[in-house]
């Protein structure tokens, strides 16, 4: 209840802060919900003043039903207008700040954590989610002064019509019922639905569209997407039938009160104490509680699932304060002078128990380069992503220059690295500024991009583009092209080279998908980055299987299952025949 | 002639969503077009029947509720009662009906769209911007809930038309020009909104043009997990969020600028209708003073009156109904183009599913692969890929191609598979098109698929007819080096390979990968006679990776192989390397032969193997080197 609370304020608050004309125009809607019941008034006027041959009464009945009613509607429609563009504009201002959170949060937990993943993609699907949960909001704004105002035009006509509004009051345990049925359906078909997207997605995603091509696959996918789809249709049904039965059986129950107050008022009205316009307003009024007071309650009891997903939202937001503020202020040096140290690092991923890193303990010297070798799983990406700030280590700690990385400021710390991972994105921007948001400084330099791909070997790729850097990559954007999946590493590698006052450069499996002369060009750069990095003391890291790039390294530290299993260079971990020592040798023999 | 444009253009889409619904069951869609009308019958019914019960109640009040008014009223009274149950059964039965018909309608409108996107033998259709607009379209209008909603909301949309023309039928009892008037007011304030709801048709396919779709690439880089680690090393978050902020702006902006209803008409229409109801209203009210027109009827044509309302722009659902007509169009427009899509390919994957297996039993073993004179240019690129290509393979060879990045490596696979056409030459595997010989091919392709299902089908999917024969599929897995991975999963080729679901498991990368493997070696097992392995080891350490190559030889016994990869150590196991360059084939021999003729291969090898030669070269001081080397 707290939480459905504090997600309403937010939805609110960010509304007003938003757009304050706006939300104040949006109750214009609620306004002229108000027409409704002020039509059995009207109604009453006009059959009395026909009855009583009462002109007055005519005039205002033909007035209120010709002036106030299309009035309203005007005022209803421009409400409507506003409620759909505050929507949209708030919408948009919660979508931007789930991506400023989500590109903000110094961590990657929320992208790694499983239980944070699910939380994170809910998120992400429901873009517009928040717009919508606004308009739903105001639609129950709207259904609440209805229903009040039918409430306070039923006890105008005669305070007893009040109990009528009892004849709805099941409506409470059952809006209370439906909900539940409602969860468990939307549970059960959680899983065959999810499948069924991810079907849906394989049949028209061009990758995919290959391999079923290929594999004959077509009627195959379809039959399993039909099939996993009537599965996850079967609990929602189920949950729909008990719903509107339920929906019947209260509405039989309100014809009940329905019959009971009009008799009533037939009733007074035979006693004199009515006039028949009154009944003729009472068989009007009453008719519309059904809809007016029972639909309100229904709509009060799903706010917390309209609120759903500002409540999302909320925990990504209370989640970055939580990692915000942490972590010192101190600048990181200008050059590393010595060096980079771990000192006793363990790590585990939080929400886990099996630690990933333990007891690591090593120097990196300033100006050298460190090769990560270790079977998959072994550690490696995760001591990247300690010494990229991405995780802070769960014991430990890691020295640059003698100073505890976690006093330095995250965000300059970040502004001295740079990187190209095995896992590399493929920005489907103009083919430049792919490069050149590895240093967004240069971003529109197309110079600088050429000459980071240069430093990489990998200038061979604006040659092949049709408008050299300038051409617009991803085939589904108008003119652009698609490149293959080494020409995007090479522009990972130039995105990674943009950088040139680096303190440490990360190599994570650069050249899986490279050809002999840029792997060949990229290996001459790290051992002219070791030569000149006296200069710098830049530091590279660099993971990798293929030993014919690791063995320059200065320092080797093979990783396995999280321990340091053999630290030193090449010489010396070919002396020791261990793990280093056999898999080189595995690797070479494929060579001679 | 605009409305006559208009109405031409919303029969063309009520067309297609009715026979897009009728897809989904006949009697499904007979019902689902009934119960509006049904529904529309009880408001009129009420609306009529109150007016009789008010009838009754002067005389009932003067006479008392034994007279003949008072039992009128009392009947009319128990009527209005009735009717009141018979609303909630139909209110009811449709809500029931228009979710079961609109989930159902939902699947049809997806199984439509994904017949459509693999209807083309090849795949340039989907590299297509326009069609890809459209998908996008589609998946957004499906996000909005478009299609599982239809039902329900066209259903609404027309029973409150039809309450709307009751009405007006109703009112042609007071005074035949009555109805007219009223009309003619909803219909002005109809035409000064029905821009803005046109405009929120738009919404649609302004998100297939690049505006929305760009805004959204955009978030997507910002919230999804792969560009997490750059997002944060190079610090892009506030760069992206700027970029997704303007790309927004700029797509909303034109969508508001349309929308905008000019003020001074809606001032206009809504004064016109104050006056339809003034005077019809006003009529209505002088002729009961003049005792013209009953009680009863005063009350009927009063509230009939009010009803016309529903001849009116109907908010939401208007706009609702415009949207699903206009996204049921789009589905029927992407039929049609995708099947138009590439005439030439389109026989194929029909021809593949239906006969593949006989076929198979027949032409099993080793294919030949010819490609003469072949060129591919890529739409949008001024150059071609390939360009004259001539290559054969004779049957059983193992084939290795080798080139930089770029070079069209992938781009040959792909037409070998006949998921390009070649723009010259021809290419033939045993004397047959690639479309036809499809199913004699295996292939790992470097993208390859995680099915988010069991293992079985993983690995199942390269032959279907074997997916249930467990021994064949685990000498798949076998070959492929995954033996170790079956042993740890939860429920054995039936555990899901995507956590979430129930006994689901996450594989690495390098599981995954021979996962891939061992479908290209199902397809294999099912007789296909060519395999084509794209970086078959790129995620393999080095352990897996020298064991595969090890078994190199006595899997690809029987076969024709195609192996793609950068590692020249793996290319070297091949029979024949072929080096592509500037669209063709610049050299072609075994390892030993390219290395002599001292080209671009033994230029790429010897700079690959240097590096281990150059270590070998400073490791000779010590013992351990030169016992690398004796066992090299």
């Amino acid at each position: 209840m707290r939480e459905t609370w504090r997600a309403f304020v937010f939805l609110v608050s960010t509304s007003v802060r938003t757009e304050p004309w706006r939300s104040a125009a949006a109750l214009l809607e609620p306004l002229a919900r108000l027409s409704h019941p002020l039509l059995a008034i009207w109604l009453k006027y006009l059959t009395d003043g026909v009855l009583e041959q009462n002109t007055n009464d005519i005039l205002i009945g033909v007035i209120g039903i010709s002036v106030v009613q299309p009035l309203m509607f005007v005022i209803a429609l421009v409400g409507n207008d506003m409620r759909v563009v505050l929507s949209e504009r708030v919408g948009f201002a919660f979508d931007r700040e789930l991506t400023r959170l989500a590109a903000a949060v110094p961590g990657l937990d929320h992208f790694e954590r499983v239980d944070y993943r699910d939380k994170l993609e809910l998120l992400r699907q429901s873009q517009t989610a928040l717009g919508g949960s606004l308009n739903n909001l105001l639609n129950i704004v709207n259904a609440l002064f209805a229903g009040g105002s039918t409430l306070v035009v039923l006890a105008y006509l005669n305070p007893m019509l009040l109990f009528l509004a009892l004849f709805a009051l099941p409506a409470i345990p059952i809006a209370g019922l439906q909900q539940k049925w409602q969860r468990i359906g939307e549970e059960r078909s959680a899983t065959p639905s999810r499948l069924a997207r991810h079907l849906r997605g394989l049949t028209i995603n061009r990758n995919a569209g290959m391999e079923l091509r290929v594999f004959g696959l077509q009627e195959e996918i379809r039959e399993r997407f039909r099939s996993v789809s009537l599965e996850a249709r079967r609990p929602l049904l189920w949950s729909e039938s008990r719903m509107v039965w339920t929906d019947a059986a209260q509405q039989a129950f309100f014809a009940i009160g329905y019959v009971g107050a009009v008799g009533y008022m037939l009733h007074s009205a035979i006693n004199g104490q009515a006039s028949t316009g009154d009944v003729v307003a009472a068989v009007y009024i009453c008719r519309q509680v059904a809809e007016q007071v029972i639909w309100p309650i229904f709509a009060v009891s799903r706010l917390g699932t309209v609120l759903r997903a500002a409540g999302r939202l909320l925990w990504l937001s209370d989640y970055a304060d939580s990692i915000e503020g942490q972590g010192g202020r101190t600048s990181p040096p200008e050059r590393l002078q010595k060096g980079i140290t771990f000192e006793d690092v363990s790590f585990t991923y939080p929400g886990t128990d099996r630690p990933i890193l333990q007891n690591v303990s090593l120097t990196i010297p300033a100006g050298g380069v460190i090769a990560l070798v270790g079977e998959n799983g072994a550690g490696k990406t995760t001591l990247v992503k300690l010494l990229s700030r991405m995780y802070e280590p769960t014991e430990g700690r890691i020295l640059v220059d003698g100073v505890d990385l976690a006093d330095i400021d995250v965000e300059e710390w970040r502004q001295r690295l740079s990187a190209a991972f095995q896992d590399f994105t493929k920005p489907e921007l103009v083919a430049h500024r792919s490069v050149g948001i590895g240093e967004l400084a240069n971003l529109d330099d197309e110079a600088a991009a050429a000459d980071g791909l240069e430093r990489g070997g990998a200038s061979d790729v604006a040659d092949t583009l049709p408008q050299g850097l300038s051409t617009q990559l991803g085939s589904s954007w108008s003119g652009g092209v698609d490149i293959s999946t080494g020409q995007w590493q090479k522009l990972a590698l130039g995105r990674a080279l943009m950088r040139d006052d680096s303190l440490v450069v990360f190599f994570d499996e650069p050249t899986a998908s490279l050809d002999a002369p840029t792997e060949h060009a990229l290996f001459e750069r790290y051992t002219n980055v070791a030569k000149s990095g006296s200069e710098t003391g830049s530091v590279t890291v660099l993971v990798s299987h293929r030993f014919s790039t690791v063995h320059s390294a200065d320092v080797i530290l093979v990783l396995d299952s999280g321990r340091v299993a053999e630290l030193g260079s090449h010489e010396e971990l070919m002396e020791r025949r261990g793990i280093y020592a056999e898999l080189y040798t595995l690797q070479a023999e494929s060579y001679a | 002639m605009q409305w006559f444009e208009n109405a031409k253009q919303g029969i063309r889409r009520s067309r297609a969503f009715i026979a897009l619904l009728s897809r989904g069951g006949r009697w499904q869609t007979a019902i689902v077009c009934a119960l509006p009308l049904l529904r529309s019958l009880v408001p009129t019914a009420i609306i009529i029947t109150t007016g009789v019960l008010v009838d009754s109640v002067p005389e009932a009040i003067a006479n008392g509720l034994e007279s003949p008014a008072g039992q009128q009223a009392l009947q009319a009274l128990a009527a209005v009662a009735i009717a009141f149950l018979l609303h909630g059964l139909l209110e009811a039965l449709s809500m029931y009906t228009a979710r079961a018909a609109g989930t159902r309608y939902a699947i049809t409108v997806h199984d439509a769209v994904a017949a459509a996107a693999l209807s083309p033998g090849g795949i340039a259709a989907l590299e297509d911007p326009d069609i890809a607009a459209e998908f996008a379209t589609v998946e957004e209008y499906d996000r909005a809930g478009t299609y599982r909603n239809a039902v329900f909301q066209l259903g609404q949309f027309v029973s409150q038309r039809l309450q709307g023309i009751a009405a007006f039928v109703i009112l042609l009892g007071f005074h035949w020009w009555a109805p007219f008037v009223l009309l003619l007011g909803w219909r002005l304030v109809n035409r000064s909104v029905v821009q803005w709801v046109e405009k929120g048709i738009a919404l649609g396919h302004l998100m297939s043009g690049t505006g929305l779709r760009r805004a959204q690439y955009y978030r997507s880089l910002a919230v999804e997990a792969p560009a997490a680690k750059e997002v944060r090393i190079f610090g892009l978050g506030d760069w992206i969020v700027d970029q997704y902020a303007d790309a927004w702006r700029t797509a909303m902006s034109e969508i508001w600028q349309g929308r905008k209803a000019s003020l001074p008409g809606v001032a206009l229409s809504a004064t016109a209708l104050a006056a339809a109801h003034g005077i019809v209203v006003g009529y209505l009210g002088w002729t009961a003073l003049r005792g013209e027109v009953s009680l009863a009827e005063l009350v009927i044509f009063g509230q009939a009156v009010l009803a016309t309302i529903l001849l009116g722009p109907l908010g939401d659902f208007q706009w609702q109904a415009g949207r699903i007509l206009a996204a049921a169009d789009k589905v029927v427009e992407l039929e049609d183009k995708l099947s138009g899509h590439h005439p030439a390919l389109e026989a194929g994957p029909r021809l593949l599913t239906a006969g593949a297996s006989q076929a198979d039993s027949e032409r099993a073993g080793p294919v030949t692969v010819r490609l003469e004179g072949v060129g591919f240019t890529y739409r949008g690129r001024p150059k071609p890929t390939l360009d004259g290509l001539d290559l054969t393979i004779p049957a059983g060879q193992s084939l290795a191609i080798v080139g930089e990045n770029g070079v069209g490596k992938t781009t040959l696979i792909k037409l070998l598979c006949g998921l390009y056409e070649s723009d010259a030459g021809t290419i033939e595997i045993d004397q047959a098109s690639p479309l036809q010989a499809r199913h004699r091919i295996g292939v790992i392709f470097q993208d390859f698929v995680r099915y988010e299902l069991s293992l079985r089908a993983n690995v199942g999917f390269g032959n279907l007819h074997l997916a249930k024969d467990t021994d064949q599929l685990e000498e798949a897995l076998r070959d492929a080096g995954g033996e170790k991975l079956l042993a740890t999963l939860p429920a054995g080729w039936d555990t899901v390979l995507a956590r979430g679901y129930e006994n689901g498991v996450d594989l690495s990368g390098g599981q995954w990968q021979k996962v891939a493997l061992a479908r290209a070696f199902t397809a294999i097992r099912g007789g296909a006679g060519l395999l084509i392995l794209d970086e078959p080891t790129a995620n393999l350490d080095v352990r897996a990776e020298s064991e595969l190559f090890n078994r190199f030889l006595e899997i690809t016994k029987d076969l024709t192989t195609i192996l793609v990869s950068h590692r020249l150590s793996s290319v070297r196991h091949a029979d024949r390397i072929v080096v592509v360059a500037d669209g063709r084939i610049v050299e072609d021999g075994s390892h030993d032969e390219l290395m002599r003729l001292g080209g671009r291969y033994a230029t790429m090898y010897t700079l690959q193997a240097e590096r281990f030669a150059a270590t070998e070269g400073r490791d000779e001081k010590s013992d351990d080197a030169s016992e690398v080397h004796r066992v090299a």
